[in-house]
């Protein structure tokens, strides 16, 4: 079953995005995306699904059996991992190392708080955490052989108490497996189910790789588990598409590979926004955006340049994982955002009203105000444009922004505050400088200028908030996608299949072995190829990227560098001097003088999946035409009350240009455009925002 | 105050002023060359007012950031304010001159606006060594601090972008590894250069003078918040504790910590008086130190929504008499008084402070850095340093039962990665692991302590540790035990020698060094 070569016989490709709030599916047929939402299932999100689909088949007339392929963004092992919901597991490593995972980098969580409580990735209360005696030594030669014999006894124990999963993680194994391999064999013999850091994570650091073995194996019977589910389901309602995962590393991955790696889908249910602004690069011709994806509890913000920046490790709810996984940053902004008000500062979020009871106006019982309320008063969006059955009081967004200003009023500030029009605009810029400073995480942090890169707005909120963000930063304009509120849903059908494996390889450039390190990537390459292959990827869509990871002797971080395969001297020597200016330009300095060496080799497969292209629009002329125009309501931009007119996207043409004030609706999204400001029509359907000249 | 200015401006420019903090220190790691930067993450930084009075932080290393605007103050006052020019960056170390011990160099660079002077960005980092009798800088016994390493009295290390290259050359011909120093240094200067560029872009965006309105609105909102804590207190009521060292490294005597702590209307008084005159032994802890560590109790007993300035510690009044163990006179040496009596002048405020706020303050913690300093020659007789602080056992509070083998209030430096150090250094981990049961039982248990232990495989080697509560326990409050005490060992091939807290000692092929981190104390009586 060759799913990407019968593309023309091939009929729907669907994306879902499993959601907090809302499932979204993106059906692409012949050129034609339609999307479709319905309220996600959280105890099993596998039935949501299947009833999203059946709804979404009456509606676009098709039936199950013609889906071609299935990509699916998921969040259940986050979920699991961060509710600890995941089956116990048990721990081994080397003898007198046990506590290095409870003792991690010996730093406290909190630096000024007395009673810090600490997190950690297992439970350490138990007799769950393992010795077994052996070393080796920093060059992964063995200086006291494997001693397993305490391992018989210590089996039988933890099958009392119902384990099946095992993260073995042995010091040095990243050189030498040898170790681990005998131990995961003798534990699998026993009916275990076991995960070696040497598979997962072959790299320098045990603290680090330790954890990542830990998550990982918690995690991925629970996906595992749930794939089964939802494939079950999808074959007894006749569907024998592949179904597809996105994974953390931006990339897909077949169901039946992801297997013993759900590490990787820690970061699934954000990479499909991720990779939709990477179609969006390809669309509009570009190499840096930033993508935005603000939802009802939460903003995600990425950075791209020529395609998604992922990470060779990461920090995950506080634990390092060393895993390729997509660079992107979530904070508790959103829609449902409280505005709260302590001692003359005014703050939004993290704490948010999700959607029950929600923002005041949803008339749920919700009694402070949030970022929902505070646009719904200044006109930014309409009672019109809620989705689902809400009975939308604008009475009450009013009636709790007068109870917070009356409230600021009396505190004695030297606040400049006079009324509530100001208060709802303070409440929308706090927390556009929140998502400002997201995104200076994935940027200035990154020793990244956001003004090299313009905004892509999206998810529910995103176009309502994306100009004044992007103007914070002083951004290279800003871009609203066709399909804003199912965007990320959108990235998912655009994917390829993508595999990654980074292997700990320590050596000065001046000894390098060329056969040894060439003969190293080889082994990555078969490894990956017979994944592709059981992946169903004919070999002419298979294509492999290998790349070093190197710095200056005694240094602790790396930088990339892609190189060809098979590598050669003239490479080599072109890899160091290329290294020195782009060590200069991520660090600020080079010193030609000191010793490069090579810490990791890597090496990406790629399965190549036919694009989809988008439907293009009719030209039309430069204005919008009649019956594109709606209506028009009251909208507050910066304190002036503005008659606003309001303009309908589905009748929007290619090169229609649209000047602000004014708003554009669609569906379930509103993409503002201020005063001063033009908004053009492209002939996907994109609307890049600019200043008026 | 009458200034106005909007809701947005007061939230917005407070953010701002702790991202200039936060994103210089994330310049500083990223650029930096050694593993004690940018792994062990031993720096901090921070941004001052034109008096040189703290305005932001990036939270980093306690013991750092309280001293910070010593340092600069040091700068102003040993140059004079109207020699200080546009474009100079200044160095410095010297302990008697607004610093700590002579391996935390500060960078400081003058902001100017307009032509006016308008504020510091400034960094501190801790350097593997800097010189001296001993790898690492940290000799353990009767040292002077010339001897410590390599004095640096404020210096103008640029001046109109030229670079002092006199004093830059002196300095690295006197220090072990130059290569990593000036790698250290170059970031160091990068990082406040970029702090600039970063503090200007506010002051364009917002003016000069609305950001002084948001700055002293913050200060005053700190303030307030601190105020409101020590109106808690009675007043005229005086409130003592005293601790002790176990010994200086050279007499095997205690020394002990007083403080005498009063309220007085608006004002916190905090008398160090009492304290034990200063020792022979290099633990004396200089005056910007006990700042740190006074500031440190307050900061943790007032809600983080409170921004960390020079108004959050207004209120207190710290009084300290010269030629003690907490505010030395030169040449007195002080390379472990930073690392070490830091904790007791913390642990002291700890004891203090349970009397006012018992539901709030734990036992004492590990009360020690277990400084370990392993340096010699390696196989291919290139010299090593290696450094290492090690965590401890945390004290027990109300409700609370705290996590094992952290480190505890003045520090927070992450640990050296036992594969990184084995491939780096000639050097074997044996054990890494917690001691069960050394967290002193209470109501509330304190946590337990680590053993970690390092074998040389090198020829020979020296080492150096500067380590406390082996000889006086973490105490427990409220009923609680003491938390177990810490020991240092060394196995050699003929036997096992029990170390004092504080040696600095030669060692072969094959010796494996011990060190076991005390546990904290218990809290309430079981």
């Amino acid at each position: 079953m060759s799913y990407w070569l019968n593309k023309t016989e091939s009929k729907i490709r669907i994306g879902i995005d499993t959601g907090g709030t809302f499932t979204d599916f993106v059906i692409v047929s012949e050129g034609s995306v339609n999307a479709w939402k319905i309220p996600t299932t959280p105890a099993d999100p596998s039935e949501g699904i299947i009833l999203g689909l059946k709804e979404a088949a009456e509606r676009f007339n098709f039936q199950l059996s013609e889906i071609e392929l299935l990509i699916h963004g998921t969040t259940i092992g986050t979920n699991a991992f961060l509710e600890d919901k995941c089956p116990p597991i048990c721990f081994i490593s080397t003898k007198g190392f046990r506590d290095i995972v409870e003792i991690g980098r010996q730093q406290r969580s909190e630096l000024y708080n007395l009673k810090f409580a600490q997190k950690y990735p297992i439970s350490f209360s138990s007799d769950l955490i393992l010795e077994v005696d052996e070393r080796l030594d920093s060059e992964g030669k063995e200086i006291k052989s494997l001693d397993i014999s305490n391992l018989d006894s210590i089996t039988t124990s933890i099958k009392s108490k119902s384990i099946d999963n095992i993260a073995v993680s042995l010091l040095f194994s990243f050189l030498n497996p040898t170790n681990e391999k005998k131990v995961s064999k003798f534990l699998s013999t026993k009916g275990f189910n076991v995960f070696t850091s040497h598979e997962i994570s072959p790299q320098i650091r045990e603290y680090e790789r330790a954890v990542t073995t830990i998550v990982n194996a918690k995690v991925s019977p629970v996906v595992n588990d749930y794939l089964y589910r939802l494939k079950s389901k999808l074959i007894s309602e006749g569907t024998s598409s592949p179904l597809l995962i996105m994974q953390s590393n931006t990339g897909m991955s077949d169901v039946s590979s992801i297997g013993k790696s759900g590490v990787q889908t820690l970061y699934s249910g954000l990479a499909g926004g991720v990779m939709a602004a990477a179609d969006s690069l390809k669309h509009l011709n570009r190499s840096h955006l930033v993508s935005l994806d603000i939802g009802g509890t939460s903003t995600d913000v990425s950075a791209l340049i020529d395609g998604p920046i992922v990470l060779r490790s990461r920090m995950f709810s506080g634990f390092p994982l060393v895993a390729s996984m997509v660079d992107v940053e979530t904070i508790g902004s959103g829609g449902g955002s409280i505005a709260k008000f302590t001692d003359g500062l005014l703050s939004v979020g993290p704490e948010s009203q999700g959607a029950n009871p929600g923002p005041a106006c949803y008339s749920l019982g919700g009694k402070q105000v949030t970022l929902t309320d505070a646009n719904l008063f200044l006109g930014y969006v309409h009672e019109d444009n809620f989705a689902g059955n809400l009975n939308i009081d604008k009475g009450k967004s009013v009636s709790f922004l007068k109870k917070l200003l009356e409230e600021i009023k009396l505190s004695e500030s030297p606040l400049e505050l006079k009324s509530i029009d100001e208060l709802a605009i303070s409440i929308r810029q706090i927390l556009n400088n929140n998502i400002a400073n997201a995104i200076r995480v994935v940027t200035v942090q990154r020793g990244l200028d956001p003004r090299d890169f313009a905004l892509l707005g999206f998810g529910g909120a995103g176009p309502l908030q994306a100009w004044d963000i992007a103007q914070e930063l002083e951004m290279n304009g800003v871009i609203i996608p066709p399909f804003p509120g199912v965007w990320s849903a959108f990235g998912l059908v655009c994917s390829d299949i993508k595999h990654m494996v980074t292997k700990s390889y320590l050596q000065t450039t001046a000894e390098l072995n060329l056969d040894e390190i060439n003969s190293k990537f080889n082994e990555i390459k078969e490894e990956l190829v017979s994944i592709l292959t059981n992946e169903s990827v004919d070999k002419k869509d298979q294509f492999f990227n290998y790349s070093i990871d190197m710095r200056y002797v005694g240094q602790s971080d790396a930088l990339t560098l892609q190189i060809n395969f098979p590598f050669e001297r003239k490479q080599l020597d072109r890899a160091v001097e290329e290294f020195h200016p782009l060590h200069n330009q991520n660090y600020s300095w080079f010193d030609k003088g000191l010793t490069v060496e090579i810490v990791n080799v890597s090496v990406e497969a790629i399965g190549r999946v036919p694009r989809i292209e988008l439907t293009r629009l009719q030209s039309g002329t430069r204005n919008a035409s009649e019956e594109a125009y709606k209506k028009s309501r009251k909208i507050n931009f910066e304190g002036e009350w503005i008659e606003t007119p309001v303009f309908e996207k589905s009748f929007l043409l290619n090169g229609n240009v649209l000047e602000g004030p004014c708003i554009i609706d669609q569906l379930d999204t509103t993409t503002v455009i201020p005063p001063n400001v033009i908004g053009k029509i492209n002939e996907l359907g994109y609307i890049r925002l600019e200043e008026k000249k | 105050m009458n200034a106005k200015f909007s809701l947005i401006e007061a939230q917005v420019i407070n953010q701002a002023l702790k991202n200039v903090a936060l994103e210089t220190g994330i310049v500083l790691q990223r650029s930096a060359f050694s593993p004690n930067i940018k792994d062990r993450l031993d720096f901090s930084s921070a941004i001052m007012d034109q008096y040189g009075r703290l305005i932001a932080q990036a939270e980093h290393i306690p013991v750092h950031l309280g001293a910070m605007p010593k340092g600069v103050q040091a700068i102003i006052d040993y140059f004079g304010k109207e020699n200080i020019l546009d474009g100079d960056i200044y160095i410095a170390n010297n302990p008697y001159l607004g610093g700590t011990h002579l391996p935390d160099i500060a960078v400081i660079k003058p902001i100017f606006y307009d032509e006016k002077l308008v504020g510091y960005i400034a960094n501190r980092c801790h350097h593997a060594d800097v010189g001296g009798v001993v790898p690492g800088s940290m000799p353990s016994g009767k040292y002077t601090l010339e001897e410590e390493g390599y004095i640096i009295d404020p210096t103008i290390f640029e001046r109109k972008g030229v670079l002092n290259q006199e004093w830059f050359d002196d300095f690295l011909s006197n220090i072990r590894v130059p290569v990593e120093r000036k790698g250290d240094i170059q970031a160091q200067i990068a990082s406040t250069k970029i702090g600039e560029k970063k503090f200007h872009s506010l002051l364009q965006k917002y003016s000069l003078d609305r950001v002084q309105q948001v700055i002293d609105f913050l200060n005053e909102r700190s303030k307030n918040a601190s105020l409101e804590l020590i109106k808690k207190i009675p007043e005229n009521q005086t409130f003592s504790f005293t601790d002790c060292m176990d010994n200086d490294g050279v007499k095997d005597e205690s020394i002990n910590i007083t403080a005498e702590v009063e309220r007085k209307g608006d004002k916190l008084v905090v008398d160090y008086s009492k304290t034990d005159p200063q020792v022979e032994g290099n633990i004396n802890a200089t005056y910007a130190v006990t700042l740190s560590a006074t500031y440190y109790i307050l900061r943790c007993l007032i809600s983080r929504e409170y921004a960390t300035n020079y108004g959050l510690y207004a209120p207190l009044d710290i009084i300290t008499k010269k030629g003690t163990l907490i505010d030395p006179l030169p040449p007195a040496g002080v390379a472990a008084g930073n690392v070490e009596t830091s904790q007791r002048i913390t642990d002291v405020m700890l004891g203090v402070f349970s009397k006012l706020f018992p539901d709030d303050v734990p036992a004492a913690s590990s009360g020690t850095m277990n400084n370990t300093i392993i340096g010699g020659l390696d196989s291919a007789g290139k010299e090593f340093t290696y450094y290492e602080t090690i965590a401890g056992g945390i004290g027990a509070g109300k409700n609370y039962s705290p996590p094992n083998a952290k480190h505890s209030h003045m520090t927070n430096t992450r640990n050296t990665s036992i594969e990184v150090l084995e491939r780096y250094y000639p050097l074997r981990v044996e054990e890494y692991s917690i001691i069960p049961n050394t967290g002193g039982i209470g109501k509330w248990s304190g946590s337990n302590g680590v053993r970690r232990s390092i074998q040389l495989l090198a020829k020979e080697g020296v080492l150096s540790i500067q380590s406390e509560r082996r000889k006086y326990a973490p105490f427990g409050l409220f009923g609680g035990k003491d938390g177990g005490k810490g020991k240092n060992l060394l196995k050699t091939s003929e036997e096992i020698l029990q170390l004092p807290s504080k040696i600095t000692k030669k060692i072969k092929r094959g010796d494996i060094v011990v060190i076991e981190t005390p546990g904290g104390g218990g809290y309430g009586e079981k």
